[in-house]
């Protein structure tokens, strides 16, 4: 039905004269949220939606409606259109676009047999096994299968299934002053994660926060797992490759094209190609097809990504880093999935000596994406030595440079794939943990 | 549509239903150095449904609000509660004693913004955007304009049948200054519940422009902090932000009961005497966060959860005031139709006190004034970790120097604890943010200035 609804709405901008392009979704969702150890609620639910850009004059309307109200929201859009700057904006052609798996049937199966109950209650369960003071504190199961459609008046019309699942769990054990509190989740496109495992994990590394060691004086490595890295790559590093951060001088990179910036085996790749990858589709949220996108290779600054609105702007081609957070919000640049690779060491070997584990971080969001700077606070970190979880860590602050880190940053080879969402914008990644050596630590 | 979600309730075999109509008018302008950004107009709506079945929730939404649609929705929410029930050890029970609520509740509105044309709007912020472009030192600027205007239908099986009438507007001006490569900022900001002139009845939109133009010019001369423990004085925006993310969450009744460091501190001393921290829906009728009934059906009261530095109440809905043997007080929200409700703050702030701000910098040796929130983040011990727009160096009872790229952090409870002096003025000044719990609300914070003790975070 979505697929007809962006026909009727591309029938109505040619009837109108209209240039622009209209961006379908169907959903549907079943989530279950834990709190307090238990399965608190359950949502299932289908959305379905178009947003419609009309472009007239060079100038950009945008507006969103449910299927049956295309034309009231195109004609809404021209209207709009008035009130826009020119954009250059072209719309793309008809182009050659590869095969990308993203939609697995057992997902689809098992959100329609309602095995999400099951699979949460498992996870909680693992959780609580672990040990008898730990309280599956909150966490949740997601799945999802749908479909996402883009057409265009030049021609295009692309559409391809999807499904998800994700699954998280927080196990803490209360204390007088302060509760410690470990989370784990993990997320796929496939029907193959281990939600009992997940619960496992979670409860065991809450477990391990129960000793408590002094805060180091010496400077010491950090290692940061997928997940901690993740939230640093993503505020303080990934938008110095955005162009239009690059165009408005807010980025560290802007104007260093083919300079080395990284360690020589370092390479940095956003490939929405890639199987089963969280952000991977065969085309962008505006229609260009998907390619990887090698933002640096083997140390050197090779491209930045871009939009069509901001490819026009800086005069260049889209990358397909067209992104939406829905059919509610206008397309903008994007990260699709961002996989960091390089000469990668058992990850047994990062934690060699002494070091201190890094799992989370608070603040990354101040980071500066023009500098590079960087200052959070890590937690839950631990102090490790050969290995061994000596004790956690409590209050302790690290500073940085995250482009500088690039130059002396050793991989682990334990990828993990990362998903969240800040408001319209999602964290889509594959990465390992890193031991960066030029962090500083106070607190 | 009322006799609709009616008719509805009554069919309903769940033991207890409750359907929300919600529909939601937005308009959003964004300038970017002058030009048109992003300038969108929508109306969307739908119904959520939310049902209790064998002591388990399920919830469903649709966007299609025909009688037939929204009955088949009502079977899937339904279904949904059936699927938690199985798994459910601990069956929700609600209180019986909630009294119907009925009736319509409307937004005070001065000089409602509908009343302005959407070219007006635009005029208005390329002005102010071009404006700001035009300082010497400015190498960019983003003005934002946001408004929503909300229908809400709320109908449940206790008997609740109201109508609220929503509008609130949230402004922006923001300018960029260049320190070598590395960016400044200064931002001005409002949000509030109302009109045009509720909106402006601080600063005027050019006061507004000019002052976040000062506050970059002025940043680009600045230095960065020392960082280490500090005395400090929090303006109204920080004591807000502090009193929602570091302490509000952590009192939420679902994290409470999933172990958050408030968990069992009802009664105890949390914070000093001179400490009262209030969330209230009501409180103002044009601070951001005004909720007149929340949406499971209960009025807006005020919850004293700090009353003279001891913790006093949690924030619940229904289901976790049974629990917890505590009042619901209107904090269960829900951003749009297709989100179930939540535990949410609304309007959250600390009484003032009797103190002046120029007596406290006076009497402060060594330490900060600390002026505009850059975003925050908190976890469930209460620990967070806050960016700063401005930061004023205090020596000997004065402002010495402006410093620049400052956090603060620690744990809110110990900050609260530290707090020594509370200013006799007030102001909510979190109205242009919103919170994101899970989904999105529209909250407001604020207070006086406090001055206590914190982390600076600094580069020195």
């Amino acid at each position: 039905m979505i697929e007809e609804s962006v026909k009727s709405a591309l029938g109505h901008l040619a009837r109108l004269n209209l240039q622009g392009d209209v961006y379908g979704e169907r959903s549907q969702k079943v989530t279950f949220s834990i709190m307090n150890g238990e399965i608190a609620d359950s949502t299932e639910y289908e959305d379905m939606g178009l947003g419609i850009r009309v472009i007239k004059d060079g100038r950009i309307g945008f507006g969103y409606c449910v299927p049956g109200k295309e034309r009231e929201c195109i004609l809404r859009a021209a209207e709009l259109s008035r009130l826009s700057g020119t954009s250059g904006i072209i719309l793309p052609e008809e182009q050659g676009i590869c095969n990308v798996k993203t939609y697995d049937e057992k997902v689809r199966n098992a959100l329609e047999d309602g095995m999400g109950s099951e699979l949460c209650g498992n996870m909680i369960d693992a959780a609580v096994s672990t040990h008898k003071d730990i309280i599956p504190s909150h966490g949740g199961l997601f799945m999802g299968s749908g479909t996402r459609v883009i057409g265009n008046t030049n021609g295009i019309f692309l559409s391809q299934d999807f499904t998800a699942i994700a699954g998280g769990i927080a196990a803490s054990i209360p204390g007088e002053r302060t509760s410690l509190v470990a989370s784990e989740s993990k997320c796929s496109r496939r029907m193959d994660m281990d939600f009992e495992h997940l619960g496992t994990l979670a409860g065991d590394k809450v477990l391990s926060m129960k000793s408590k060691s002094e805060n180091p004086s010496d400077k010491l490595p950090v290692v940061m797992t997928p997940h901690a890295m993740g939230m640093l790559l993503w505020f303080g590093l990934i938008p110095s490759f955005n162009g239009e951060n690059v165009r408005k001088g807010k980025s560290v990179y802007q104007g260093r094209i083919d300079e080395k910036v990284a360690g020589e085996n370092i390479s940095i790749v956003d490939d929405p190609t890639r199987d089963w990858g969280m952000g991977s589709f065969p085309f962008d949220d505006e229609g260009v097809a998907a390619s990887p996108i090698p933002l640096i290779s083997q140390g050197y600054l090779r491209h930045y990504f871009y939009d069509l609105k901001e490819a026009a702007s800086s005069d260049t081609i889209s990358t397909g880093n067209g992104t939406r957070g829905s059919f509610k919000t206008p397309p903008q640049i994007g990260d699709r999935n961002i996989i960091i690779t390089g000469k990668n060491h058992p990850v047994q070997q990062l934690t060699e000596g002494k070091v201190i584990l890094v799992d989370g971080v608070m603040g990354a969001h101040t980071s500066s994406p023009a500098s590079g700077d960087f200052s959070v606070v890590a937690n839950p970190a631990w102090l490790v030595e050969d290995g061994v979880k000596l004790g956690r860590l409590d209050g302790l602050m690290l500073s940085g440079n995250l482009p500088g880190s690039l130059e002396t940053m050793v991989l682990g080879d334990d990828y993990e794939k990362l998903y969240d969402t800040i408001g319209s914008m999602s964290i889509r990644m594959e990465l390992p943990s890193i031991r960066l050596t030029d962090i500083t630590h106070s607190g | 549509m009322r006799d609709i979600l009616n008719r509805l309730v009554d069919r309903s075999t769940a033991d207890h239903v409750e359907f929300r109509y919600h529909r939601r008018d937005q308009k959003r302008i964004e300038m970017v150095k002058g030009d048109s950004e992003e300038v969108h107009s929508s109306t969307y709506g739908g119904v959520g449904v939310r049902v209790l079945v064998d002591g388990a929730w399920g919830f469903s939404s649709t966007n299609r609000t025909d009688e037939k649609e929204l009955t088949d929705t009502l079977r899937i929410a339904e279904g949904a509660a059936r699927l938690s029930a199985r798994n459910k050890k601990e069956k929700v029970v609600l209180e019986d004693d909630l009294s119907p609520v009925r009736g319509t509740f409307s937004a005070k509105v001065n000089d409602s913004v509908t009343g302005y044309s959407i070219e007006d709007k635009v005029k208005l912020l390329i002005g102010l955007d071009r404006e700001m472009m035009s300082h010497p030192d400015i190498v960019s600027t983003r003005c934002l304009w946001n408004e929503l205007q909300d229908e809400k239908v709320i109908v449940n099986g206790t008997g609740t049948d109201v109508r609220i009438l929503d509008e609130k507007v949230e402004f922006y001006a923001i300018a960029y200054a260049d320190l070598r490569g590395e960016k400044v900022v200064g931002m001005e900001s409002r949000g509030v519940t109302g009109g045009w002139k509720d909106l402006f009845s601080r600063k005027s939109p050019g006061e507004m422009a000019q002052d976040a133009v000062k506050t970059a010019t002025q940043l680009l001369k600045a230095k960065h902090p020392k960082g280490g423990n500090a005395t400090v004085i929090l303006n109204p925006e920080l004591v807000g932000l502090i009193s929602h993310e570091a302490i509000g969450h952590t009192v939420e009744a679902d994290f409470v009961l999933s172990g958050s460091v408030a968990q069992g501190k009802i009664g105890q001393r949390v914070a000093s005497e001179l400490v009262t921290m209030v969330d209230h829906g009501n409180a103002s009728p044009h601070a951001a966060g005004w909720t007149p009934v929340d949406d499971e059906g209960t009025p807006s009261q005020r919850t004293e959860v700090i009353k003279d530095g001891i913790l006093k109440e949690y924030l619940c809905d229904r289901e976790t005031a049974s629990l917890l043997g505590m009042t619901p007080k209107g904090n269960a929200r829900a951003y749009e139709y297709s989100d179930p409700p939540i535990i949410r703050m609304t309007n959250t702030f600390i009484e003032p006190g009797d103190h002046r701000l120029e007596e406290l910098i006076e009497e402060t040796r060594d330490g900060y004034y600390l002026q505009g929130a850059m975003g925050g983040q908190a976890d469930a011990n209460a620990e967070f970790t806050f960016g700063v727009e401005k930061a004023w160096r205090v020596v000997n009872g004065e402002l010495t120097e402006l410093l620049r790229g400052v956090s603060i952090s620690g744990s809110g409870f110990e900050v609260l604890k530290s707090v020594d002096a509370v200013t006799d003025d007030f102001e909510f000044q979190m109205g242009s943010g919103y919170c994101g719990k899970f989904q999105m609300a529209k909250v407001d914070g604020g207070g006086p200035h406090l001055r206590c003790e914190a982390t600076i975070g600094g580069k020195q």
